[in-house]
Protein backbone atom coordinates (compact mmCIF):
# COMPACT_ATOMS: atom_id res chain seq x y z
CA UNK A 1 0.00 0.00 0.00
CA UNK A 2 1.03 3.42 -0.50
CA UNK A 3 0.83 6.40 1.46
CA UNK A 4 -1.78 7.53 -0.95
CA UNK A 5 -4.25 4.63 0.19
CA UNK A 6 -5.06 6.41 3.78
CA UNK A 7 -6.52 4.73 6.69
CA UNK A 8 -9.38 5.92 7.97
CA UNK A 9 -7.83 7.94 10.65
CA UNK A 10 -5.70 9.53 8.37
CA UNK A 11 -8.41 10.10 6.28
CA UNK A 12 -10.34 11.87 8.75
CA UNK A 13 -7.61 14.07 9.75
CA UNK A 14 -7.31 14.72 6.00
CA UNK A 15 -11.04 15.62 5.87
CA UNK A 16 -11.18 17.51 9.08
CA UNK A 17 -11.51 17.42 13.08
CA UNK A 18 -12.42 13.63 13.84
CA UNK A 19 -14.52 13.44 10.44
CA UNK A 20 -17.39 15.75 12.17
CA UNK A 21 -16.52 19.44 10.12
CA UNK A 22 -18.63 21.74 12.20
CA UNK A 23 -20.64 23.72 9.67
CA UNK A 24 -19.83 27.81 9.33
CA UNK A 25 -22.87 28.56 9.21
CA UNK A 26 -26.48 28.18 8.11
CA UNK A 27 -27.54 28.70 4.27
CA UNK A 28 -26.28 32.03 2.89
CA UNK A 29 -24.05 32.74 5.97
CA UNK A 30 -21.36 30.21 5.84
CA UNK A 31 -17.47 31.62 5.52
CA UNK A 32 -15.20 30.74 2.40
CA UNK A 33 -12.92 27.73 3.69
CA UNK A 34 -11.80 26.51 0.47
CA UNK A 35 -8.48 25.07 2.22
CA UNK A 36 -8.19 21.33 2.09
CA UNK A 37 -8.14 20.37 5.78
CA UNK A 38 -11.74 23.36 5.95
CA UNK A 39 -15.04 22.70 4.84
CA UNK A 40 -14.82 21.68 1.66
CA UNK A 41 -17.02 19.44 0.52
CA UNK A 42 -16.32 15.76 -0.50
CA UNK A 43 -16.78 14.05 -3.88
CA UNK A 44 -16.00 10.48 -4.09
CA UNK A 45 -15.95 8.76 -7.31
CA UNK A 46 -15.89 4.86 -7.48
CA UNK A 47 -14.30 3.64 -11.15
CA UNK A 48 -11.56 4.91 -12.92
CA UNK A 49 -12.34 4.08 -16.41
CA UNK A 50 -13.53 6.95 -18.97
CA UNK A 51 -16.53 8.30 -16.89
CA UNK A 52 -15.15 7.88 -13.46
CA UNK A 53 -11.72 9.85 -14.36
CA UNK A 54 -13.29 12.47 -16.03
CA UNK A 55 -15.58 13.15 -13.39
CA UNK A 56 -13.05 13.24 -10.78
CA UNK A 57 -10.94 15.96 -13.15
CA UNK A 58 -13.63 17.65 -14.10
CA UNK A 59 -15.34 18.43 -10.38
CA UNK A 60 -12.11 19.77 -10.01
CA UNK A 61 -11.72 21.53 -13.29
CA UNK A 62 -14.93 23.52 -12.25
CA UNK A 63 -14.36 23.84 -8.44
CA UNK A 64 -11.02 23.43 -7.12
CA UNK A 65 -12.42 23.88 -3.91
CA UNK A 66 -13.63 20.42 -3.71
CA UNK A 67 -12.40 18.01 -2.32
CA UNK A 68 -11.97 14.68 -4.62
CA UNK A 69 -10.98 11.12 -4.22
CA UNK A 70 -11.06 8.74 -6.98
CA UNK A 71 -11.36 4.92 -5.57
CA UNK A 72 -9.73 2.77 -8.15
CA UNK A 73 -8.20 -0.59 -7.66
CA UNK A 74 -6.23 -0.70 -10.71
CA UNK A 75 -2.76 1.50 -10.78
CA UNK A 76 -3.67 1.77 -14.59
CA UNK A 77 -6.74 1.76 -17.09
CA UNK A 78 -6.51 -0.13 -20.52
CA UNK A 79 -9.12 1.24 -22.75
CA UNK A 80 -11.57 -0.55 -24.65
CA UNK A 81 -11.63 1.40 -27.52
CA UNK A 82 -8.60 1.42 -29.49
CA UNK A 83 -8.38 -1.94 -28.80
CA UNK A 84 -9.13 -3.50 -31.77
CA UNK A 85 -6.46 -1.59 -33.74
CA UNK A 86 -4.49 -3.44 -31.61
CA UNK A 87 -6.24 -6.88 -32.93
CA UNK A 88 -5.74 -5.80 -36.23
CA UNK A 89 -2.05 -5.61 -35.38
CA UNK A 90 -1.64 -1.82 -35.75
CA UNK A 91 -1.72 -0.64 -32.54
CA UNK A 92 0.42 -1.72 -29.58
CA UNK A 93 -1.70 -2.50 -26.76
CA UNK A 94 0.62 -0.25 -24.04
CA UNK A 95 -0.03 2.78 -26.00
CA UNK A 96 -3.61 2.35 -24.37
CA UNK A 97 -3.13 2.24 -20.91
CA UNK A 98 -3.59 5.40 -19.00
CA UNK A 99 -2.43 5.56 -15.44
CA UNK A 100 -3.52 8.23 -12.41
CA UNK A 101 -0.86 10.35 -12.00
CA UNK A 102 -2.18 13.17 -14.06
CA UNK A 103 -5.41 13.05 -11.88
CA UNK A 104 -3.23 13.13 -8.61
CA UNK A 105 -0.48 15.22 -9.06
CA UNK A 106 -1.72 17.94 -11.71
CA UNK A 107 -5.18 18.38 -10.43
CA UNK A 108 -5.58 17.63 -6.99
CA UNK A 109 -7.61 14.11 -7.08
CA UNK A 110 -7.24 12.14 -3.87
CA UNK A 111 -6.58 8.57 -5.69
CA UNK A 112 -6.37 5.68 -3.36
CA UNK A 113 -6.04 2.26 -4.68
CA UNK A 114 -8.38 -0.35 -3.64
CA UNK A 115 -11.91 -1.91 -4.50
CA UNK A 116 -15.00 -0.26 -2.85
CA UNK A 117 -16.98 -3.13 -1.67
CA UNK A 118 -20.19 -1.81 -0.69
CA UNK A 119 -22.50 1.85 0.09
CA UNK A 120 -23.57 2.82 3.24
CA UNK A 121 -26.11 5.41 1.78
CA UNK A 122 -27.91 6.29 4.88
CA UNK A 123 -24.54 6.78 6.96
CA UNK A 124 -22.83 8.86 3.80
CA UNK A 125 -20.00 5.96 3.64
CA UNK A 126 -18.46 3.43 0.55
CA UNK A 127 -16.77 0.35 2.35
CA UNK A 128 -13.82 -0.41 1.01
CA UNK A 129 -11.66 -3.65 1.21
CA UNK A 130 -8.56 -2.11 3.27
CA UNK A 131 -9.12 1.74 3.45
CA UNK A 132 -11.74 1.46 6.01
CA UNK A 133 -14.86 3.42 5.22
CA UNK A 134 -14.73 6.57 2.82
CA UNK A 135 -17.37 9.29 3.63
CA UNK A 136 -18.69 11.40 1.31
CA UNK A 137 -20.98 14.22 0.61
CA UNK A 138 -21.70 13.25 -2.93
CA UNK A 139 -20.77 10.36 -4.61
CA UNK A 140 -20.36 8.94 -8.35
CA UNK A 141 -20.16 5.68 -9.02
CA UNK A 142 -19.00 4.94 -12.44
CA UNK A 143 -18.94 0.56 -12.37
CA UNK A 144 -18.46 -0.13 -16.40
CA UNK A 145 -20.09 -3.60 -17.00
CA UNK A 146 -20.15 -6.92 -15.77
CA UNK A 147 -21.07 -9.98 -18.03
CA UNK A 148 -23.98 -12.33 -17.67
CA UNK A 149 -23.16 -15.75 -18.58
CA UNK A 150 -26.58 -17.13 -16.94
CA UNK A 151 -28.27 -18.23 -20.30
CA UNK A 152 -25.05 -19.40 -22.48
CA UNK A 153 -25.05 -23.21 -21.46
CA UNK A 154 -21.41 -24.54 -21.06
CA UNK A 155 -19.55 -21.16 -20.77
CA UNK A 156 -18.39 -19.20 -17.70
CA UNK A 157 -16.02 -16.40 -16.37
CA UNK A 158 -14.15 -19.29 -15.42
CA UNK A 159 -13.37 -19.79 -19.54
CA UNK A 160 -11.93 -16.62 -20.52
CA UNK A 161 -8.62 -17.45 -21.22
CA UNK A 162 -9.88 -19.97 -23.66
CA UNK A 163 -12.50 -18.38 -24.75
CA UNK A 164 -12.02 -14.62 -24.06
CA UNK A 165 -14.52 -12.06 -24.24
CA UNK A 166 -11.93 -8.91 -24.66
CA UNK A 167 -14.51 -6.69 -23.98
CA UNK A 168 -12.71 -5.35 -20.89
CA UNK A 169 -9.21 -3.03 -21.92
CA UNK A 170 -5.92 -4.53 -21.49
CA UNK A 171 -5.00 -8.76 -20.90
CA UNK A 172 -8.03 -10.14 -22.54
CA UNK A 173 -7.26 -8.06 -25.42
CA UNK A 174 -3.98 -10.20 -25.53
CA UNK A 175 -5.86 -13.27 -24.81
CA UNK A 176 -7.69 -12.79 -27.83
CA UNK A 177 -4.57 -11.78 -30.13
CA UNK A 178 -2.45 -14.52 -29.18
CA UNK A 179 -4.84 -16.77 -29.86
CA UNK A 180 -5.71 -15.00 -33.44
CA UNK A 181 -1.69 -15.22 -34.29
CA UNK A 182 -1.52 -18.82 -33.36
CA UNK A 183 -4.53 -19.70 -35.75
CA UNK A 184 -3.25 -21.45 -38.67
CA UNK A 185 -4.21 -20.07 -42.56
CA UNK A 186 -7.44 -21.40 -43.13
CA UNK A 187 -8.98 -21.15 -39.72
CA UNK A 188 -12.19 -20.09 -38.79
CA UNK A 189 -12.87 -16.99 -36.23
CA UNK A 190 -15.99 -16.91 -34.78
CA UNK A 191 -17.53 -13.86 -32.55
CA UNK A 192 -20.93 -14.33 -31.25
CA UNK A 193 -22.51 -10.54 -30.63
CA UNK A 194 -24.20 -9.44 -27.78
CA UNK A 195 -27.81 -8.66 -27.36
CA UNK A 196 -28.60 -4.88 -26.40
CA UNK A 197 -27.99 -3.26 -24.31
CA UNK A 198 -24.19 -3.31 -24.64
CA UNK A 199 -21.10 -1.28 -24.31
CA UNK A 200 -19.90 -0.11 -27.91
CA UNK A 201 -22.28 -0.82 -29.94
CA UNK A 202 -20.32 -1.03 -33.17
CA UNK A 203 -17.23 -2.60 -31.29
CA UNK A 204 -18.00 -6.18 -32.49
CA UNK A 205 -18.10 -5.27 -36.07
CA UNK A 206 -15.33 -3.12 -36.03
CA UNK A 207 -13.42 -5.97 -34.71
CA UNK A 208 -14.56 -8.50 -37.35
CA UNK A 209 -13.48 -6.13 -39.64
CA UNK A 210 -10.20 -5.66 -38.22
CA UNK A 211 -9.00 -8.92 -37.22
CA UNK A 212 -10.21 -9.27 -41.20
CA UNK A 213 -7.73 -6.86 -42.04
CA UNK A 214 -5.20 -8.77 -39.97
CA UNK A 215 -6.02 -12.10 -41.61
CA UNK A 216 -6.19 -10.80 -45.15
CA UNK A 217 -2.47 -9.72 -45.16
CA UNK A 218 -1.29 -12.87 -42.79
CA UNK A 219 -3.84 -15.56 -43.32
CA UNK A 220 -6.00 -15.09 -46.47
CA UNK A 221 -7.66 -18.22 -46.40
CA UNK A 222 -9.13 -17.89 -43.21
CA UNK A 223 -12.81 -16.65 -42.45
CA UNK A 224 -14.73 -14.99 -39.64
CA UNK A 225 -18.20 -15.81 -38.85
CA UNK A 226 -20.10 -13.42 -36.44
CA UNK A 227 -22.71 -15.17 -34.86
CA UNK A 228 -25.17 -12.16 -33.58
CA UNK A 229 -28.13 -11.84 -31.07
CA UNK A 230 -29.81 -9.38 -33.04
CA UNK A 231 -31.20 -8.56 -36.41
CA UNK A 232 -29.18 -5.27 -37.31
CA UNK A 233 -26.47 -3.28 -36.09
CA UNK A 234 -24.93 0.05 -35.47
CA UNK A 235 -23.42 1.43 -38.62
CA UNK A 236 -24.89 -1.82 -40.51
CA UNK A 237 -24.84 -0.44 -44.06
CA UNK A 238 -21.11 1.56 -43.59
CA UNK A 239 -19.60 -1.89 -42.22
CA UNK A 240 -21.17 -3.92 -44.92
CA UNK A 241 -20.08 -1.37 -47.60
CA UNK A 242 -16.36 -1.55 -46.02
CA UNK A 243 -16.64 -5.35 -45.89
CA UNK A 244 -17.71 -6.26 -49.82
CA UNK A 245 -14.95 -3.49 -51.06
CA UNK A 246 -12.02 -4.50 -48.44
CA UNK A 247 -12.43 -8.32 -47.82
CA UNK A 248 -14.83 -9.89 -50.62
CA UNK A 249 -16.35 -13.04 -48.40
CA UNK A 250 -14.04 -13.30 -45.99
CA UNK A 251 -16.74 -12.02 -43.38
CA UNK A 252 -20.32 -13.71 -43.01
CA UNK A 253 -22.77 -12.33 -40.71
CA UNK A 254 -25.99 -14.42 -39.39
CA UNK A 255 -28.42 -12.08 -37.56
CA UNK A 256 -30.34 -13.79 -34.69
CA UNK A 257 -33.26 -14.54 -37.28
CA UNK A 258 -31.57 -16.64 -39.53
CA UNK A 259 -29.87 -18.89 -36.39
CA UNK A 260 -27.10 -16.50 -34.93
CA UNK A 261 -28.55 -16.68 -31.22
CA UNK A 262 -25.92 -18.18 -29.05
CA UNK A 263 -27.23 -21.41 -26.67
CA UNK A 264 -24.33 -23.46 -26.08
CA UNK A 265 -20.77 -23.36 -25.91
CA UNK A 266 -18.50 -26.43 -25.73
CA UNK A 267 -15.01 -25.13 -24.74
CA UNK A 268 -13.17 -28.55 -24.98
CA UNK A 269 -14.63 -28.53 -28.28
CA UNK A 270 -13.58 -25.14 -29.82
CA UNK A 271 -16.94 -25.50 -30.69
CA UNK A 272 -20.32 -22.70 -30.40
CA UNK A 273 -24.26 -23.95 -30.88
CA UNK A 274 -26.93 -21.33 -31.82
CA UNK A 275 -30.41 -21.57 -33.00
CA UNK A 276 -31.48 -23.33 -29.77
CA UNK A 277 -28.41 -26.00 -30.04
CA UNK A 278 -29.45 -26.72 -33.92
CA UNK A 279 -26.47 -25.24 -35.74
CA UNK A 280 -23.20 -26.10 -34.55
CA UNK A 281 -19.97 -24.01 -35.46
CA UNK A 282 -16.61 -25.12 -34.99
CA UNK A 283 -14.15 -22.33 -34.38
CA UNK A 284 -10.56 -22.31 -34.05
CA UNK A 285 -10.99 -18.86 -32.29
CA UNK A 286 -13.75 -17.74 -30.55
CA UNK A 287 -14.26 -14.87 -28.98
CA UNK A 288 -17.72 -14.64 -27.34
CA UNK A 289 -18.70 -11.33 -26.15
CA UNK A 290 -21.56 -12.48 -23.26
CA UNK A 291 -24.82 -10.20 -22.43
CA UNK A 292 -23.91 -7.38 -20.14
CA UNK A 293 -25.43 -5.49 -17.04
CA UNK A 294 -24.01 -2.63 -14.87
CA UNK A 295 -20.83 -3.36 -12.91
CA UNK A 296 -20.87 -5.40 -9.74
CA UNK A 297 -19.82 -2.64 -7.25
CA UNK A 298 -23.19 -0.80 -8.56
CA UNK A 299 -25.30 -4.65 -7.75
CA UNK A 300 -23.59 -4.83 -4.39
CA UNK A 301 -24.60 -0.81 -3.92
CA UNK A 302 -28.17 -2.13 -4.38
CA UNK A 303 -28.39 0.64 -7.53
CA UNK A 304 -29.74 -1.82 -10.05
CA UNK A 305 -32.97 -2.21 -11.80
CA UNK A 306 -34.65 -5.55 -12.58
CA UNK A 307 -32.77 -5.55 -15.80
CA UNK A 308 -28.93 -4.99 -14.03
CA UNK A 309 -28.59 -1.27 -15.39
CA UNK A 310 -29.01 1.91 -12.92
CA UNK A 311 -31.87 4.19 -13.58
CA UNK A 312 -30.96 7.66 -13.04
CA UNK A 313 -32.77 11.40 -13.44
CA UNK A 314 -31.41 12.00 -16.93
CA UNK A 315 -30.74 15.55 -16.05
CA UNK A 316 -28.92 15.23 -13.50
CA UNK A 317 -27.50 11.69 -12.86
CA UNK A 318 -29.07 11.12 -9.82
CA UNK A 319 -29.56 7.63 -9.08
CA UNK A 320 -33.42 6.79 -8.34
CA UNK A 321 -32.27 4.76 -5.70
CA UNK A 322 -30.41 6.62 -3.63
CA UNK A 323 -30.07 10.85 -3.00
CA UNK A 324 -26.72 12.11 -3.32
CA UNK A 325 -25.68 9.19 -4.90
CA UNK A 326 -24.68 9.42 -8.79
CA UNK A 327 -24.35 6.97 -11.78
CA UNK A 328 -22.78 7.92 -15.01
CA UNK A 329 -20.71 5.04 -18.06
CA UNK A 330 -21.70 2.29 -19.48
CA UNK A 331 -23.70 1.48 -16.34
CA UNK A 332 -26.66 4.29 -15.90
CA UNK A 333 -29.84 3.93 -17.89
CA UNK A 334 -29.09 6.96 -20.34
CA UNK A 335 -31.16 5.59 -23.45
CA UNK A 336 -30.95 6.99 -26.49
CA UNK A 337 -27.40 7.38 -25.62
CA UNK A 338 -25.37 4.83 -26.60
CA UNK A 339 -22.73 3.15 -23.83
CA UNK A 340 -19.57 4.63 -25.27
CA UNK A 341 -16.60 5.86 -24.04
CA UNK A 342 -17.60 9.34 -25.57
CA UNK A 343 -20.82 9.37 -23.78
CA UNK A 344 -19.26 8.59 -19.72
CA UNK A 345 -16.65 11.42 -21.04
CA UNK A 346 -19.95 13.71 -21.54
CA UNK A 347 -21.98 12.11 -18.58
CA UNK A 348 -18.78 13.41 -16.23
CA UNK A 349 -18.71 16.96 -17.15
CA UNK A 350 -22.60 16.98 -16.34
CA UNK A 351 -22.52 15.84 -13.61
CA UNK A 352 -19.94 17.71 -11.95
CA UNK A 353 -22.05 20.55 -12.64
CA UNK A 354 -24.78 19.25 -11.12
CA UNK A 355 -23.26 17.83 -8.12
CA UNK A 356 -21.56 21.83 -7.82
CA UNK A 357 -24.92 23.12 -8.51
CA UNK A 358 -26.24 20.82 -6.05
CA UNK A 359 -24.01 21.74 -3.42
CA UNK A 360 -24.58 25.45 -4.19
CA UNK A 361 -28.45 24.94 -4.02
CA UNK A 362 -28.11 26.54 -7.72
CA UNK A 363 -31.19 25.34 -9.73
CA UNK A 364 -29.83 22.65 -12.16
CA UNK A 365 -29.13 22.83 -15.79
CA UNK A 366 -30.86 21.21 -18.86
CA UNK A 367 -27.71 20.47 -20.72
CA UNK A 368 -26.56 19.27 -24.47
CA UNK A 369 -24.51 16.42 -24.54
CA UNK A 370 -22.60 15.13 -27.28
CA UNK A 371 -21.29 11.86 -28.84
CA UNK A 372 -18.75 10.95 -31.46
CA UNK A 373 -17.76 7.51 -32.22
CA UNK A 374 -14.99 6.69 -34.68
CA UNK A 375 -14.78 3.07 -36.46
CA UNK A 376 -12.48 1.76 -38.21
CA UNK A 377 -12.84 -0.89 -40.90
CA UNK A 378 -9.00 -0.72 -42.39
CA UNK A 379 -6.52 1.47 -40.81
CA UNK A 380 -7.58 3.83 -43.77
CA UNK A 381 -11.02 3.45 -43.70
CA UNK A 382 -13.32 5.00 -40.80
CA UNK A 383 -16.68 6.27 -40.42
CA UNK A 384 -18.72 7.96 -37.65
CA UNK A 385 -21.54 8.31 -36.18
CA UNK A 386 -22.49 11.72 -33.76
CA UNK A 387 -25.44 12.86 -31.66
CA UNK A 388 -26.48 15.33 -29.68
CA UNK A 389 -28.54 15.06 -27.05
CA UNK A 390 -31.00 17.32 -25.00
CA UNK A 391 -31.46 16.84 -21.18
CA UNK A 392 -34.66 17.69 -20.27
CA UNK A 393 -37.62 17.19 -18.26
CA UNK A 394 -35.61 14.25 -16.63
CA UNK A 395 -35.23 12.87 -20.21
CA UNK A 396 -32.91 12.69 -22.64
CA UNK A 397 -33.79 13.16 -26.36
CA UNK A 398 -31.61 13.12 -29.42
CA UNK A 399 -31.79 16.44 -31.22
CA UNK A 400 -34.22 15.72 -34.42
CA UNK A 401 -31.87 16.77 -37.67
CA UNK A 402 -28.64 16.71 -35.96
CA UNK A 403 -26.12 13.91 -35.33
CA UNK A 404 -26.45 10.73 -37.99
CA UNK A 405 -24.02 8.22 -39.66
CA UNK A 406 -21.24 9.35 -41.87
CA UNK A 407 -22.47 9.45 -45.44
CA UNK A 408 -23.08 5.80 -47.46
CA UNK A 409 -20.99 5.79 -50.69
CA UNK A 410 -18.43 8.21 -50.09
CA UNK A 411 -15.19 8.50 -51.58
CA UNK A 412 -12.17 6.45 -50.28
CA UNK A 413 -10.60 9.83 -49.77
CA UNK A 414 -13.31 11.18 -47.15
CA UNK A 415 -12.95 7.36 -45.44
CA UNK A 416 -9.12 8.03 -45.10
CA UNK A 417 -9.71 11.15 -43.55
CA UNK A 418 -12.43 10.19 -41.50
CA UNK A 419 -9.72 7.37 -40.88
CA UNK A 420 -7.12 9.58 -39.61
CA UNK A 421 -9.51 11.75 -37.88
CA UNK A 422 -9.63 8.35 -35.37
CA UNK A 423 -6.44 8.21 -33.59
CA UNK A 424 -6.31 11.99 -33.09
CA UNK A 425 -10.06 11.71 -31.58
CA UNK A 426 -7.96 8.66 -29.53
CA UNK A 427 -5.39 10.76 -28.10
CA UNK A 428 -7.70 13.98 -27.82
CA UNK A 429 -9.90 11.96 -25.80
CA UNK A 430 -7.70 9.71 -23.72
CA UNK A 431 -6.07 13.05 -22.62
CA UNK A 432 -9.46 14.97 -21.89
CA UNK A 433 -10.30 11.95 -19.35
CA UNK A 434 -6.89 11.26 -17.92
CA UNK A 435 -4.71 14.45 -17.91
CA UNK B 1 -35.14 12.58 5.78
CA UNK B 2 -31.97 14.32 5.02
CA UNK B 3 -31.72 15.32 0.98
CA UNK B 4 -29.74 17.21 -1.15
CA UNK B 5 -27.00 19.44 0.25
CA UNK B 6 -28.88 22.73 -1.06
CA UNK B 7 -28.35 24.56 1.84
CA UNK B 8 -24.14 24.18 2.33
CA UNK B 9 -25.15 21.51 5.20
CA UNK B 10 -25.79 17.74 5.62
CA UNK B 11 -27.35 16.09 8.09
CA UNK B 12 -25.44 13.64 10.08
CA UNK B 13 -26.90 9.83 10.20
CA UNK B 14 -26.41 7.31 12.76
CA UNK B 15 -23.41 8.05 14.84
CA UNK B 16 -23.43 11.19 14.12
CA UNK B 17 -20.32 9.63 10.99
CA UNK B 18 -21.92 12.10 8.22
CA UNK B 19 -19.63 15.01 7.60
CA UNK B 20 -21.40 18.30 8.42
CA UNK B 21 -19.88 20.86 5.46
CA UNK B 22 -20.30 24.69 4.78
CA UNK B 23 -20.20 26.06 1.70
CA UNK B 24 -20.36 29.10 0.32
CA UNK B 25 -20.87 31.34 -3.12
CA UNK B 26 -17.79 33.35 -1.98
CA UNK B 27 -15.95 30.26 -2.04
CA UNK B 28 -16.92 29.49 -5.94
CA UNK B 29 -15.74 32.76 -7.09
CA UNK B 30 -12.51 32.54 -5.51
CA UNK B 31 -12.16 28.99 -7.79
CA UNK B 32 -10.98 28.99 -11.29
CA UNK B 33 -14.14 29.92 -12.73
CA UNK B 34 -14.34 33.58 -11.09
CA UNK B 35 -14.70 34.81 -14.61
CA UNK B 36 -18.21 33.09 -14.41
CA UNK B 37 -18.82 34.80 -11.15
CA UNK B 38 -19.17 31.10 -9.77
CA UNK B 39 -22.18 30.12 -11.94
CA UNK B 40 -21.62 27.60 -14.66
CA UNK B 41 -23.11 28.69 -17.94
CA UNK B 42 -24.68 26.03 -20.64
CA UNK B 43 -22.04 28.26 -23.04
CA UNK B 44 -19.18 26.91 -20.91
CA UNK B 45 -20.49 23.28 -20.42
CA UNK B 46 -21.16 22.94 -24.20
CA UNK B 47 -18.04 24.94 -24.53
CA UNK B 48 -16.16 22.27 -21.95
CA UNK B 49 -17.88 19.15 -24.52
CA UNK B 50 -15.77 20.63 -27.42
CA UNK B 51 -12.32 19.24 -25.08
CA UNK B 52 -13.28 15.70 -25.86
CA UNK B 53 -11.92 15.93 -29.34
CA UNK B 54 -10.31 19.54 -29.61
CA UNK B 55 -8.24 19.20 -26.43
CA UNK B 56 -8.41 21.48 -23.08
CA UNK B 57 -5.62 23.75 -24.45
CA UNK B 58 -7.79 24.46 -27.62
CA UNK B 59 -4.83 23.94 -29.98
CA UNK B 60 -6.18 20.33 -30.95
CA UNK B 61 -4.32 16.88 -31.32
CA UNK B 62 -2.56 15.54 -34.47
CA UNK B 63 -5.54 15.84 -37.16
CA UNK B 64 -7.68 17.00 -34.36
CA UNK B 65 -8.50 20.74 -35.03
CA UNK B 66 -7.77 23.71 -32.99
CA UNK B 67 -10.52 26.09 -31.34
CA UNK B 68 -8.72 28.60 -29.77
CA UNK B 69 -7.34 31.59 -31.26
CA UNK B 70 -10.99 32.57 -32.93
CA UNK B 71 -12.27 35.94 -32.14
CA UNK B 72 -15.95 35.90 -31.16
CA UNK B 73 -17.34 36.77 -34.51
CA UNK B 74 -14.91 34.30 -36.20
CA UNK B 75 -15.94 31.17 -33.98
CA UNK B 76 -19.62 31.94 -34.56
CA UNK B 77 -18.84 32.39 -38.50
CA UNK B 78 -17.42 28.96 -38.77
CA UNK B 79 -20.11 26.96 -36.82
CA UNK B 80 -23.04 28.44 -38.33
CA UNK B 81 -20.76 27.33 -41.21
CA UNK B 82 -20.98 23.65 -40.38
CA UNK B 83 -24.76 24.41 -39.78
CA UNK B 84 -25.53 25.56 -42.88
CA UNK B 85 -23.30 24.24 -45.00
CA UNK B 86 -20.75 21.72 -43.57
CA UNK B 87 -19.10 21.01 -47.18
CA UNK B 88 -16.00 19.19 -47.23
CA UNK B 89 -16.85 18.06 -43.37
CA UNK B 90 -17.08 14.92 -41.73
CA UNK B 91 -18.10 15.38 -38.69
CA UNK B 92 -18.77 18.81 -37.49
CA UNK B 93 -21.74 19.56 -39.40
CA UNK B 94 -23.57 16.88 -37.43
CA UNK B 95 -23.10 18.33 -34.67
CA UNK B 96 -23.77 21.92 -35.23
CA UNK B 97 -27.14 20.75 -36.62
CA UNK B 98 -27.96 20.51 -32.94
CA UNK B 99 -27.75 23.72 -31.88
CA UNK B 100 -29.92 26.83 -31.67
CA UNK B 101 -28.33 29.83 -33.06
CA UNK B 102 -27.80 31.48 -30.26
CA UNK B 103 -26.06 28.35 -28.72
CA UNK B 104 -23.74 28.85 -31.45
CA UNK B 105 -23.35 32.34 -30.06
CA UNK B 106 -22.95 32.26 -27.07
CA UNK B 107 -20.40 29.50 -26.89
CA UNK B 108 -18.40 31.14 -29.68
CA UNK B 109 -18.10 34.08 -27.25
CA UNK B 110 -17.16 31.55 -24.05
CA UNK B 111 -14.67 29.93 -26.35
CA UNK B 112 -12.99 33.80 -27.51
CA UNK B 113 -13.41 34.92 -24.12
CA UNK B 114 -11.96 32.00 -21.96
CA UNK B 115 -8.68 31.42 -20.31
CA UNK B 116 -6.91 28.92 -22.02
CA UNK B 117 -4.66 26.89 -19.85
CA UNK B 118 -1.52 26.73 -22.28
CA UNK B 119 -0.30 23.60 -20.72
CA UNK B 120 2.21 22.03 -22.82
CA UNK B 121 0.91 19.54 -25.02
CA UNK B 122 2.35 16.04 -24.03
CA UNK B 123 1.14 14.35 -27.14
Amino acid sequence: MSNRALSRRDFIKLAGAGGITAAAGMAGCAAPKPSRSGDAARVVVVGGGPGGASAAKYLKLYEPNLEVTLIEPKRAYYTCFGGNWYLGGFRDLETLRHDYRALEYRHGVQVIHDKAIDLDAPGYQVKTENSGDISYDKLVVAPGIDFDYGDIEGLSSADVEAIPHAWEGGKQYAVLRSQLLEMEDGGTFILCAPPDPFRCPPGPYERASLVAHYLKENKPKSKILVLDEKDSFSKQGLFEEAWKELYGDMIEWVPAEEGGSLSRVSVSERKVFTDGGEQEHKGDVINVVPPQKAGRIAQQMGLTDADGWCPIDQVTFESTVHDDVYVIGDACVADPMPKSGHVANNHAKVVAVSIINSLMGREQMEPTTVNTCYSLAAPDWGFTVAHVFEHRDGEIHSVEGAGGLSPADESRGFRAREADFAPAWYAAITKDIFR
Amino acid sequence: MFNKLRFGLSLGAAGGAAVLLAWSAVGAAESGQADQGGEITRAQMIAYSCFSCHDRTGEGIKSMPPISGFSEEQMAAMLKDFKDNGDGVTVMDRHATGYSDEDIREVAAYLANMEWPGEVDDE
